[in-house]
Parts: C-alpha cells; structure tokens; sequence
C-alpha cells in the first residue's frame, strides 16, 4: 500500500523499479550508503583501473565530492598491451572523436587489411603477449 | 548504385563464405586464396570486438571469447554500415544467444553494455545545450545540464569491479555517463538510488530543486532536510565542476 503511494511520486525510469522493491524500501539502506557517489573518472581511467588495478573504485576513489580522481592514464600505459584497449596512448577509443570515418579507425585501426599488423610489427608479438598473459592468468 | 542479378548473387555467396566457410559456387573465385580473404576479414572483425571490449577480452576464457565472436561472424548478419557499430550488434547477439546463461558469466550484457556505452555516448551526436545562468541559488530554480549523458541501471558492478568479482554481487547499481564539452572525453560516476532520483528527476526539468527534495524526504523516509542539502548541494557542485551540472535555467 505504502509502495503504491510512493509510486506515484517516483518519476525517475529508473530508480522506480529498484525503490518500489520491498528490500529497498523496507530494509532501506544506511544513509551513507544513500549518499554514494564516486566520480569515477574518464572510461580510460575506469579501463584502467579494472585491467591493471586492484579494481574497487568504492575504495580506491573514495568519491570526496571535488576530489580528483587519483588513479591517471600512465598507469594504463605502463602494460600497454594490444586488445587492452591501450596500445600506443592514452586512450584508443578516445582517439576517434567525432567522425565515423575516424570511428572505423579506432576500433580497427590497425587492422584495416585483416592482418592487424600492417606497418607495426610489434603489434602481433603484443597480442600473443597478450594471449598469453591471458592464459597464464587461468 | 544497382547491381546485376548476377553480380548481387556472387557478392552475396562471397560474403556468405567469409562468414561461415562452407563451400559455395563463387564464379572465377580460385578455391584455394578464398580461406585468405576469410580470414582477413574475420580478423577486422575479432580486432574490433577486442578493442571495444577490452576488459572482457582480457578476463573472459579466450575458447569462449573466441566462440561468442565467431558465432557473431558466422550468424549475425551485420546491419550497420558502419565499422564502429559492430560491436553494439555482437553486444545485442549475445543477448539474443542468452550466452550470460550458457557460458556461465552473469556478468556478461551489464559488462558489453558499460563497455559500448563510452563508445556510444563518444560518438554520439552533438546535442544543443540549454540556456543557463551560472548561480548557486538552485533551491527554487531549475537546474540546466549536460544533455549529452545517459544514465543506466546495471545488476552487476561491472564499472568497479573486476567483472568476476562482481558476479556474486549482484543488485542495483546506476551510472551516470557524460560526454564533456571541451574535450569530448566521457566521464562515469557511480550514483546511489537516492542521487540517481535526484539526477532523473533534474534531468527531468519538472519540478525545482526544493520540490525534489519534498520527494525525496517521503520516498526515502528521511527526516532530515539539513542533511539531504548538503550532502546533495555537495553532489551538485562537485557535478558542476566536472561538467555535468551547467547552472539554472
């Protein structure tokens, strides 16, 4: 009943489901935990953190409104490693801005002949590199 | 441009070859190079999905991986003209496959959908951004912001965590994604269902800031106004620093 009352306030898409939901209404979170909220930082930032990081932004950002956020894109290029999202700068996907054309570019850009290895030799030791980096983490 | 009946067939027997190899009559072809050009455009395509989706790449089991995309390859027929949106098509395939369900990885859509969302939101066209004054008197105005944003409902912490550790925690995660102005980077901030209301219901543009706050106080039973400002005019301004929030209309 008290759900159906609250409905009718709730606008937002998607938090309605969550709010009507009697965990979230009856068992309320703790006030803290209402008031979360962590500027994660760019997607390159977020990737890195995931890939090389230890991967828990709630600890590692700690979301201090205005703080800046601490993790940066050299860590991503200290393992620059191909299919990482990170070879050659910063941010590969970032590297396209605004055009389709460039767009293309980026996520297959160095793969424009199907061999991912036109003019960058390196690129197909980097990919076994990371196969097996991959495969060693198994 | 029209094609010939004829010329219309081999093309289509050509790129039905490339996706799945089996053998069809393909005029003048010479059988024994046709593999090459299979291969090549198959590694345009596995190149693409590893670059969109770098963190699934690197923690999901490479034979599954490498099966999902060569499924993809095989089955979907892709719609988009356009390179960089192939992988929007392999994040709906999967879906439309159930591979969460039957590789085991719960996880699966929430973490393709957060990766393609930056590409997304990066690509996106430019939106016109309102009208706003820079002040700090929100409480009876209308808040202006970034309109080029999305704001997502996940199940899994996919955005903080390493995605098999966020398998067992699964639940109701929202976040916030923006495309800065100047630099065209996009940013990513986890919110509490609080703020995301708080967000939506700015993003709205309906009701003021002082009525949202009435809301909130009796949706989630809080009883302290002071409190719910603050930490919310915290929120607002940290937001305003980083581009999200503009000022009032």
């Amino acid at each position: 009943m008290e759900n159906k009352k609250r409905s009718s306030f709730i606008k937002g898409t998607l938090v309605a489901g969550a709010l009507l939901s009697v965990t979230a209404l009856s068992a309320m979170p703790s006030s803290s935990s209402l008031f979360n909220y962590n500027a994660l930082g760019s997607g390159a930032e977020v990737r890195t953190e995931i890939l090389h990081g230890n991967a828990n932004p709630f600890n590692n950002f700690e979301a201090k409104c205005g703080e800046k956020s601490t993790t940066k894109a050299e860590a991503k290029s200290s393992a620059a490693k191909c299919g990482d999202g990170t070879c050659g700068e910063g941010d590969k996907k970032a590297a396209t801005k605004k055009s389709n054309a460039k767009a293309s570019e980026a996520k297959a850009s160095e793969a424009k002949c199907g061999e991912g290895t036109c003019g960058e030799g390196d690129k197909k030791a980097t990919k076994k590199a990371a196969r097996k980096a991959k495969k060693e983490k198994k | 441009m029209l094609l010939k009946t004829e010329t219309y067939n081999q093309q289509s027997n050509f790129a039905q070859y490339c996706r799945d190899g089996k053998d069809l009559a393909i005029l003048g072809a010479k059988q024994e190079r046709l593999p090459h050009y299979r291969r090549l455009i198959f590694n345009v395509v596995k190149d693409a999905m590893e670059t969109t989706f770098p963190i699934s790449f690197k923690y999901i089991e490479t034979e599954i991986w490498d099966e999902m995309v060569y499924n993809f390859f095989s089955w979907h027929k892709c719609s988009e003209p356009q390179v960089w949106r192939m992988p929007e098509e392999f994040f709906e395939f999967c879906k439309s496959q159930n591979y969460a369900e039957k590789y085991n990885l719960p996880f699966l859509f929430d973490l393709l959908y957060f990766e393609w969302l930056e590409v997304e939101l990066y690509m996106m066209e430019d939106i016109q951004y309102p009208k706003f004054k820079k002040t700090e008197n929100w409480l009876t105005e209308k808040i202006a912001v970034n309109p080029e944003h999305k704001i997502v409902k996940l199940e899994y912490p996919v955005h903080l965590e390493k995605p098999f550790d966020a398998a067992n925690k699964k639940g109701d995660y929202f976040l916030l994604i923006y495309r800065e102005k100047e630099s065209g980077r996009v940013q990513f901030a986890n919110l509490s269902v609080l703020f995301t209301f708080l967000v939506e219901n700015i993003v709205l543009c309906e009701q003021t800031l002082e009525e949202i706050f009435n809301d909130i106080l009796y949706i989630f039973g809080i009883n302290d106004l002071e409190m719910l400002q603050t930490e919310a005019f915290t929120l607002l301004r940290d937001l305003q620093a980083r581009g999200f929030v503009l000022g009032v209309k």
